[in-house]
């Protein structure tokens, strides 16, 4: 069931409407979702034309081609409110809206109100004496008060935004600077609001206006007078209160409030708390109202998720808008969560009204003062009533408040002035906001009683009757002009309007209109019932009638534009023609060549209808054709709206797309509705002008192209023949040959990005957001970002018909061969199985398999097999050697190195009592090779009586120090001074040297205690004064080039009082041997001694026998030797083998 | 009947030292154990020794000693606070505290470290490399001091990278340049086997000492 058919907004619950409107209205539902409150639709007294409709398109997206040519066509979303100035001049004209294209902003400011609270029903005059009465007129009733008798100064909730979480401030700027700011949610709210005029709280109320309760609100005249009958709650109450409505109140009745509980009265300036807050869904809006003195005055709960309703009872007014959020979608919820600045103006935007004024209400002002009117207005309104009084209005000393639609048309001169309102009789009102005229008179004079409310069961008085403003006289204010499901809600004839018959008939009439945001409804009223505004003339010169465009069906793709789709009912029975889903599923350009998008002004139209466009400039055609005075002709009939076949390129199949039917049979060009440019017919031309001189190779092309569309050369467009042209060409140029067979299916992340399967999802909010600053200031959804989500439709369809080169098909072998290539490699270098291969190409399986699976395909390691060979042989080396004669190999060299003989003579040199500074750098690893070596060089110290002093930069020699040390001491007088740890390393070592390099350092202090921190007396002043020789046992080089770096140095200078120079020896390890030798060859080092061979050397020196070192020192030696000779067989053995595998390698590549 | 010790001590060492060498089989958890030995063995050894050095020489000499002055004692208490700070590098927060004595110890040590490489390693070698007065008239020094002189210049320059681009675009050094560079790499892979060979030598020898420390319980 369509909006249409129903007259209910859809923000009313109707369920029925849901799928369709998700379907064919996203933009709307996502503008509902979003919080745009809908509330021009209440202005409906007369369904709005499509044409009306297709217009408002135009403005958005230049579509007004929409309504010149299809007018059943839905036209694009556009912002509701936007259309509010439509509804409100009950569809007569619209401020300058002869201008097509022009914005709905230009026609209709931000701030504009909505007047047709009291417009459409012509009963009430404009009220504008107070700001609430504006309020009320701007199309936001739930701003009017409803107070119950014992709760003074309730009022109703206003329209949360979504997404407006809970606890978060509320910025209302129109709610007035006065209230306790200083509370975190409580904002101040006009004094209107807070019951000034409403509740009779504040201020001077209103003595005539107190109604006894909420129920008399409307029922005591509003209703008939300044308010749709459906926003009166109850009748039964009307009768029983329209005495208490004040006669000659300025402040219309409707608005007044229920009057205080006697006591309860709230002086003037005093001032309400407005809080104000929403739940963390966005559902549930808490609006609060705290009276001065801090007792709560209202206080209640909405649920925008629940439908307007309209409680009974009399007690409270809730309207809720929870309807008004029924197209809150889920997905939109959770955004909303986040908590969001309330934005006034953007609400001011979104419900089409200006609240800004409410921030500084002036109660008790003059009504005149008030009231700003338009010049061009007056102006009008004089014109209109030649017999006026002539009398120039007052000038207003300061702003007036005025609808909004005034302060739009104010700006517009007497010349725009909308048709209907040239038409108005104003010859009854006069000077219409003079002062002078009727008009006036009912609008703001003081003495005009407002009309009572008939009694219960009295007939609806005639329209003609009723104080209708004189612009809205332009209207028919007869019975006909009256909507049906306006008139339903007076179905008893009483005169009182039935508002829950209108919202819960079931079944409204046929004619029921439809609000005037209704997209859906495809057939409008008929066109003699409608008025036509003049400023729709262009596009009515060119639409056709209504009745005409009834019969014409409604191309698909006109709903790509956003357009929705019509009822299923309405669509029944009409052809529709399958060219037009191309628009909708591939974006065949009509020139793929061109640089720019095609111009969519064609649509839109101007009178004449422009020649074909030339496309083979690069630049899109101008589509202007499908506008244009004679849009009716240029539109394509119903027969004639099947797509030519060329443009079913889906069908075609070179989008891949096997769910397009396939191409349509070739029809004649002249029966496809297109311009004639893009005829078939018009190739001819294009061919005599675009292809000139194309040589048979082309025609070839077009022949192929013709195979591939399987249309006739005729049909092909020729932006179609010469990209395929160009295509070719370029194949030749990069060696493509021929297209080849099919690709193997395309992997799914490719489906996955098709661009024909890819459905925009915008985000509500996006297209709810309003420009406010550029080009585009007052413009809505403008520029919105694309959402990054992008979702399938439908099944992936593989791609099967791309083409494929034979140089692909070589590389795509080549890469093969490469990989079995690798493949096979790896199992000849790591003893991969075909087994495992084939398990480790699972890939990713392998990856979710236990860890069991996996271990049993790992790779298997070679078995070390040469290694525990030469394991074995070298330990046999070792070890055999002891178990054989000693005189295999000689135990001590033939010659004593000169490093080891400068050692033992320096040591020879040493005197009884002199100290020997010994620096144990070398740990438990290589102690089996320097302790001997250690032990003999030592000795010879011991044995020339001189003292030791043994330290270590590494803590693990200053235990093999004290070790060896105390070995070779026990027996001797000698007392060795075991230092222990010298910290620091670099640092402490030229420490140790501080005072030799400075004499004014201080003496080092690390001689004075042991490693025990007993005082070692030794009486080191400095290294030079007080010790002869240092001897450094170390198996690391850096440890021995420490030595050498920081403190022989210094040690190593001659002469001065400090004493001098210190000779350094070392007994390193072989390995260090390199390095030793480096530093004896320059000087630095005096000696020194080096593993099992030095240490023999060194006894050989001093004419002891090796085996005072080495008790078996012949079979150490043979050992060693044994050892060393496997060693270089293995090393040699293994660098022969190595050779030999890379000249044969080498050989296979060469013969390869 | 007593436990003779070196015997006990040699055959745990060659036990041991059979254990480590098990590793050119591959990884197993003899060799696993005795590497555990020696790293726990060796870690507990440095720290005992360092708490005993710092509180027998640093705290009770130094800081405490009965000779130091207050200067003394203060100066004796900074390298504590200085390294109580470096504790502060347990947390990510209050690392920052420890930055000072980090810089303290990069900085000190870079240049200790510089100041002696220059002085103590290489201005030595550079010139006891082109030291030619103490050669004589002895033939074979002469020759000795000649190659050294010349696989120093060579393997100096065969670090030297500089090339001329030919017209096919390769980088090719200089004819000289490459002939210099090929001896210099010639004598940096004699040093490194020498170095090779002394590692090989030097394992060989404890290893043989351990055996004979062994052996030697069993042999008469």
């Amino acid at each position: 069931m369509s909006d249409w058919d129903d007259g209910l907004p859809d923000w009313l619950p109707d369920d029925d409407d849901e799928s369709e409107d998700d379907e064919w209205l996203p933009f709307a539902d996502d503008s509902e979702a979003a919080g745009d409150v809908e509330l021009s639709w209440l202005s409906g007294a007369e369904p709005l034309p499509g044409d009306v409709e297709a217009a408002e398109g135009a403005d958005e997206g230049e579509l007004d081609w929409l309504a010149g040519s299809f007018p059943e066509a839905e036209p694009p979303p556009v912002e509701e409110e936007d259309l509010d100035w439509l509804t409100g001049s009950n569809f007569d004209a619209a401020p300058a809206g002869d201008r097509p294209g022009a914005s709905i902003d230009e026609e209709a400011p931000d701030d504009m109100d909505l007047p047709w609270l009291a417009e459409d029903a012509g009963f009430e005059p404009l009220p504008v004496s107070e700001p609430a009465d504006i309020d009320e007129d701007t199309g936001l009733p739930w701003l009017s008060a409803s107070a119950d008798e014992e709760e003074a100064g309730e009022i109703l909730e206003p329209d949360a935004p979504a997404g407006a979480s809970e606890g978060e401030d509320l910025d209302l700027p129109w709610a007035g600077e006065t209230g306790d700011s200083g509370a975190a949610e409580e904002v101040e709210i006009p004094d209107w609001l807070t019951g000034g005029d409403l509740s009779a709280g504040a201020g001077a109320p209103p003595e005539e206006s107190e109604f006894e309760d909420t129920g008399d609100f409307f029922a005591a005249g509003a209703d008939e007078e300044g308010f749709p009958a459906w926003l009166g709650e109850e009748e039964d109450a009307a009768g029983a209160d329209e005495d208490s409505l004040a006669p000659d109140d300025d402040t219309p009745s409707w608005l007044e409030r229920p009057a205080e509980t006697p006591g309860e009265e709230v002086g003037a300036g005093d001032e309400f708390n407005f809080r104000a807050g929403a739940d963390a869904d966005g559902y549930e809006f808490d609006l609060a109202v705290e009276e001065p003195d801090g007792e709560a005055a209202y206080d209640e709960e909405f649920d925008f998720r629940e439908a307007p309703t309209f409680e009974d009872g009399g007690e409270e007014f809730g309207f809720k808008f929870g309807a008004a959020f029924e197209g809150y979608s889920e997905e939109a919820a959770p955004a909303s969560q986040e908590p969001v600045d309330l934005d006034f103006e953007a609400l001011d935007a979104e419900l089409g009204v200006d609240t800004s004024w409410g921030a500084s209400p002036r109660r008790g002002a003059a009504p005149e003062d008030d009231l700003v009117v338009p010049d061009w207005f007056e102006a009008v309104d004089q014109h209109a009533d030649a017999g006026a009084t002539g009398e120039a209005p007052p000038a207003a000393a300061e702003p007036q408040f005025a609808p909004g639609w005034f302060m739009g048309l104010e700006e517009q001169d007497e010349a725009q002035v909308p048709e209907w309102l040239r038409g108005t009789d104003l010859s009854d009102t006069g000077d219409l906001v003079g002062g002078t005229g009727d008009l006036e008179r009912l609008l703001l004079e003081d003495e005009e009683p407002v009309p009572a409310a008939p009694p219960p069961g009295a007939p609806l008085p005639p329209t003609s009757d009723l104080p209708t403003p004189d612009w809205f006289g332009g209207v028919e204010a007869d019975q006909a002009a009256i909507p049906d499901w306006f008139k339903a809600a007076d179905a008893a004839g009483t005169g009182e309007l039935d508002f829950e018959a209108m919202f819960v008939a079931e079944e409204p009439p046929a004619d029921l209109p439809s609000p005037d945001w209704d997209f859906g409804a495809a057939a409008g009223p008929p066109a003699e019932e409608l008025p036509e505004p003049d400023w729709m003339s262009d596009f009515g010169a060119s639409a056709p009638p209504p009745a005409e465009a009834a019969g014409l069906p409604e191309p698909d793709w006109m709903s790509d534009f956003g357009a929705p789709a019509p009822p299923p009912a309405e669509a029944a029975g009409l052809p529709e023609p399958d060219w037009m889903d191309s628009f909708g599923e591939a974006p065949a350009a009509p020139d793929m060549t061109g640089d720019a998008m095609p111009d969519l002004d064609w649509m839109g139209g101007p009178d004449e209808m422009p020649a074909a466009p030339d496309i083979t400039g690069g630049a899109m055609p101008d589509l202007d054709w499908m506008g244009g005075p004679d849009a009716a002709s240029a539109a394509p009939a119903e027969d004639d709206l099947a797509a030519p076949s060329w443009m079913d390129i889906a069908g075609a199949g070179i989008l891949g797309d096997e769910s397009t039917p396939t191409a349509a049979p070739a029809r004649p060009a002249a029966d496809d509705g297109m311009p004639d440019w893009m005829r078939m017919d018009g190739i001819e031309a294009f061919d005599e002008v675009a292809l000139p001189g194309v040589a048979e190779e082309a025609e070839e092309e077009v022949d192929k192209l013709e195979v591939e569309t399987g249309l006739a050369p005729d049909e092909l467009p020729a932006w179609l023949i010469e990209a395929w042209h160009a295509q070719s060409q370029r194949l030749r140029e990069w060696g493509i040959t021929e297209p080849v067979g099919a690709l193997p299916p395309a992997p799914r992340w490719i489906e996955s990005v098709d661009p024909f399967k890819l459905k925009l999802e915008f985000d509500p909010r996006e297209l709810a957001r309003l420009d406010r600053a550029g080009p585009l200031q007052g413009f809505r959804a403008t520029l919105v970002a694309e959402p990054a989500i992008s979702t399938t439709v439908g099944e992936p369809v593989l791609v099967t018909n791309l083409m494929m080169t034979d140089q692909d098909r070589r590389q795509a072998q080549a890469l093969g061969e490469m990989t079995a290539a690798f493949i096979q490699e790896l199992e000849d270098a790591a003893e991969i199985t075909p087994e495992a291969v084939e398990e480790g190409e699972a890939g990713a399986e392998a990856e979710a398999q236990p860890a069991k699976k996996r271990k049993a395909r790992a790779v298997r390691r070679p078995r070390p097999v040469g290694r525990v060979l030469f394991s074995l042989l070298m330990l046999a080396a070792v070890i055999a050697p002891f178990f054989l004669p000693a005189d295999l190999l000689p135990a001590a060299p033939a010659r004593i190195p000169a490093a080891v003989s400068d050692v033992s003579a320096l040591v020879e040199r040493l005197n009884p009592g002199e100290l020997v500074l010994v620096a144990f750098e070398y740990g438990g690893a290589a102690a089996p090779e320097l302790d001997p070596a250690a032990q003999a060089v030592l000795g010879h110290v011991t044995a020339r009586g001189a003292r030791i002093v043994t330290l270590s930069t590494n803590p693990a020699g200053s235990l093999i120090g004290h070790r060896v040390v105390a070995d070779l001491t026990q027996d001797s007088n000698t007392s060795p001074v075991d230092l222990g740890y010298l910290a620091g390393f670099l640092g402490g070592l030229r420490d140790l040297v501080a005072r030799d390099a400075d004499r004014s350092a201080p003496p080092p202090a690390r001689f004075a205690v042991d490693y025990q921190g007993k005082p070692t007396s030794l009486n080191v002043k400095s290294v030079r004064e007080r010790f002869k020789l240092i001897v450094v046992l170390s198996n690391e080089y850096d440890a021995l080039r420490a030595w050498l770096e920081q403190v022989n140095t210094v040690t190593a200078r001659g002469g001065g009082p400090l004493g001098a120079p210190v000779p350094m020896v070392a007994v390193v390890g072989a390995g260090v041997e390199p390095a030793a030798a480096a530093y004896f060859e320059s000087g630095q080092l005096k000696g020194y001694v080096t593993g099992y061979a030095g240490t023999v050397a060194y006894a050989q020196a001093r004419g002891a026998p090796a085996s005072t070192v080495f008790p078996k020192a012949g079979q150490h030696a043979n050992s060693i030797a044994a050892a060393l000779v496997l060693a270089a067989a293995v090393i040699l053995l293994g660098g022969v083998g190595n050779a030999i595998r890379a000249l044969a390698r080498r050989g296979r590549r060469s013969a390869g | 009947m007593g436990v003779d010790v070196d015997f006990v001590a040699g055959v745990i060492s060659f036990v041991l030292t059979l254990m480590v060498l098990s590793y050119l089989i591959g990884d197993n958890p003899l060799y696993r154990i005795a590497v555990s030995l020696f790293v726990g063995a060796s870690a507990g050894f440095i720290a005992m020794t360092v708490t005993e050095w710092l509180w027998n020489y640093w705290v009770k000499s130094v800081i405490l000693g009965p000779e130091t002055g207050p200067a003394q004692r203060l100066l004796g208490v900074m390298p504590l606070v200085f390294g109580l700070t470096l504790l502060f590098k347990f947390s990510r927060r209050m690392a920052k505290l420890g930055n000072l004595t980090v810089a303290y110890l990069v900085g000190v040590g870079t240049a200790v470290a510089l100041v002696g490489i220059i002085t103590g390693t290489l201005l030595p070698q550079v010139r006891a490399a082109g030291d030619v007065t103490g050669v004589g008239t002895d033939a074979g020094q002469w020759v000795n001091g000649l190659i050294m002189a010349v696989g120093t210049i060579c393997t100096l320059l065969y670090f030297q990278f500089v090339a001329r681009r030919r017209p096919d675009g390769e980088m090719v050094r200089p004819l000289p340049l490459r002939i210099a560079a090929l001896v210099g790499q010639g004598f940096i892979v004699v040093a490194l086997a020498a170095l090779y060979a002394g590692a090989i030598v030097a394992g060989l020898s404890v290893f043989a000492g351990v055996t004979e420390g062994f052996v030697v319980q069993f042999l008469p």
